[in-house]
């Protein structure tokens, strides 16, 4: 279920981010590299419980690799704390940067919509 | 599998759009003190009795929080509780990045705004103040 849900959400940003190629996106999309490790992770131990499930692993296996060469970088600092009205604001002073060409955008919106379209249009 | 596939998603987009219809009068009202520029996301209800020994917060949790978003993160106690709630957060390499509870004044916070700069999966710990039996809710929300 979870899968689903992300595959069809990675689909509908990855359409939308072809038509609209928003910066903000563009890192949503590349950001998903962090999630999908987890997804597979999540997947693994159903594999090999019948052919179905080993087509998904393998799907998501084909995205892992168009994700591999799109690196996420960091910059360290430490968090900015402001009382406010009663609360706290703080501010993360570390950052994530998303390093991805346009072609490996380009790979990840393919094989997203090659996957997509096998499970939901069975095709 | 493909038809179940689709039902699943279908279903689960139910389910989730039904869970933000909270039933639990504590966590409605919390959702509704989270402020009117905020976007329910999730909410966490916490119940723990009294800890043997006050020290690590207790109940654990993780989500993933996205760069260029403000979060806001507010507690709520039901009355008969003895403690406050309170959270903590750290990210992937376990380094504390807000904490609504500041342990040099004994201040708690009843909500928290997290400017978040880095993308990631964060652990999300609650727990009552010294360890104490609580019945709570920590909502999360998205501030537009």
């Amino acid at each position: 279920m979870i899968i689903g849900v992300w595959i069809e959400g990675q689909y509908l940003a990855t359409q939308v981010v072809k038509k609209y190629p928003d910066q903000m996106l563009k890192d949503r999309i590349g950001e998903q590299k962090i999630i999908l490790n987890d997804l597979i992770l999540l997947a693994t131990p159903y594999c090999n419980r019948d052919s179905e499930y080993g087509d998904l692993c393998r799907y998501l296996q084909k995205v892992k690799e168009k994700y591999r060469d799109i690196r996420i970088t960091y910059t360290l600092g430490e968090p900015i704390s402001v009382e406010k009205d009663g609360g706290l604001v703080i501010e993360q002073t570390e950052t994530s940067v998303v390093e991805m060409t346009d072609e490996q955008l380009t790979e990840v919106i393919d094989v997203t919509k090659e996957i997509r379209d096998k499970l939901i249009l069975n095709n | 599998m493909k038809k179940h596939f689709i039902i699943l998603v279908l279903l689960f987009t139910t389910c989730a759009m039904l869970s933000g219809q909270a039933t639990d009068p504590l966590v409605s009202s919390c959702i509704a003190s989270a402020g009117p520029n905020s976007k329910y996301l999730k909410d966490f209800r916490v119940q723990l009795g009294k800890a043997a020994e006050p020290g690590e917060l207790r109940y654990k949790t993780q989500m993933s929080l996205w760069k260029n978003t403000r979060y806001r993160f507010t507690m709520c106690n039901s009355d008969d509780s003895q403690g406050k709630l309170i959270l903590r957060i750290k990210d992937n390499t376990n380094k504390v990045v807000l904490s609504s509870f500041d342990q040099k004044t004994g201040k708690t916070y009843p909500y928290v705004d997290f400017i978040c700069n880095k993308s990631g999966i964060y652990q999300l710990s609650f727990d009552f103040t010294d360890g104490q039996q609580g019945s709570g809710v920590g909502v999360v929300s998205m501030i537009k």
